[in-house]
């Protein structure tokens, strides 16, 4: 279920980072989300997702004026992987 | 006999607290602190995505010809055909539109308010829907170009379709009229009543109206600040028996999605109309 070998996940950063110019939005959410629960303390994707409001969103226009859409959820999806890594029986931390 | 130790959920916990004001401290940042969207982060993420969206933009515009090359010869004759008979009807109605068009220009101009009486720089879109979430598309001209907040923007074929929100050097990010939230004044060209629309995303607009009011389906309406230029017509009207209101969905002239190039008109004043 982890993958551990640093190879796989500079790999998992090269392809997400590249999706975020190509895909579609969802799918950055998406790909970010399956590292979350792959990867141990995959914390690039908080950077990944501030660099996508960074990147597409405008302050006082989008998401509610708060420009955040994407550190907010990831941000949920982090902490909500920290508690099922922990309890999850097939999950090995 | 064996002894377990017992694992202690101490280290686990200690991680998830550190994660948790992390996390908190990120979310809190994200909306409070302007160097996030909006500031510096905003500035570095526009400059670094540049090179990498114009490369990726290269690579699937190459990929998409050569898919093109090697498609059945059969679909490309009857694609070919198809198109053969768009382009004649396309010519009919365009001979037609250009002449009002020059007769709309030539009437503008008398009065001093042509639409492109200022520079207009061309903008090559790097991201638009549906990479981002929003009706906001980034463009690979900025500050360097003369670009500044509140430029007003057209599609090819001079049909407003935004304004320049935030600038870096060597990008633009523009939020279109249907960007979620984005609100207008507008006029329906009809009638000429005066209408509030706001933005649902995906090229679409919507304003709530009286029931008895006069709209009605392929209505056109128009933006003052934009020389009167059309931005989006009446695509549909939902009304309900029980409602006052009818509301009222436009979509906007352009398709949002296959949007290649933009037109900036390089006005100092930041586009408060002319």
């Amino acid at each position: 279920m982890k993958i551990t070998q640093i190879k796989y996940r500079i790999i998992a950063d090269v392809l997400i980072f590249s999706l975020i110019f190509v895909g579609p939005w969802w799918l950055s959410i998406v790909l970010i989300s399956a590292g979350i629960f792959l990867f141990r303390h995959f914390y690039e994707s908080l950077a990944l997702a501030i660099f996508l409001d960074g990147l597409y969103s405008v302050p006082g226009v989008t998401f509610f004026g708060t420009g955040a859409f994407f550190t907010i959820i990831i941000v949920a999806i982090f902490l909500l992987s920290i508690f099922l890594k922990t309890r999850l029986k097939f999950y090995r931390v | 006999m064996m002894i377990y130790p017992q694992k202690s959920r101490r280290p686990k916990r200690k991680i998830f607290m550190v994660t948790l004001a992390v996390a908190v401290l990120v979310v809190a940042g994200a909306l409070s602190v302007p160097i996030f969207a909006g500031g510096l982060v905003s500035k570095i993420a526009m400059t670094v995505s540049r090179p990498f969206s114009s490369s990726f933009l290269a690579l699937k515009n190459n990929l998409s010809f050569t898919a093109n090359l090697i498609r059945s010869r059969g679909a490309l004759v009857r694609e070919n055909r198809e198109l053969r008979a768009d382009i004649e009807a396309d010519q009919v109605k365009l001979l037609r539109l250009d002449a009002i068009f020059r007769e709309h220009q030539d009437l503008l101009s008398a009065y001093g308010r042509s639409l492109f009486t200022k520079q207009a720089t061309l903008g090559n879109i790097i991201a638009k829907p549906p990479q981002s979430p929003y009706d906001v598309l980034v463009v690979d001209i900025g500050s360097e170009q003369g670009i500044v907040s509140g430029n007003r923007v057209y599609g090819i074929g001079g049909i407003p379709i935004g304004r320049v929100d935030e600038v870096a050097n060597t990008t633009s990010k523009i939020v279109m009229f249907s960007n979620v939230g984005e609100k207008n004044q507008v006029i329906a060209e009809r009638t000429g009543l005066t209408l509030s629309i706001e933005g649902i995303g995906g090229g679409n607009l919507e304003t709530q109206v009286a029931q008895d009011m006069d709209i009605m389906v392929g209505d056109l309406i128009i933006l003052p600040q934009f020389g009167a230029a059309v931005v989006a017509s009446v695509a549909a009207i939902d009304t309900s028996v029980a409602s006052a209101l009818k509301r009222v969905l436009f979509r906007v002239p352009v398709n949002v999605f296959n949007l290649r190039w933009v037109e900036i008109i390089n006005d100092s004043d930041g586009g408060a109309g002319k």
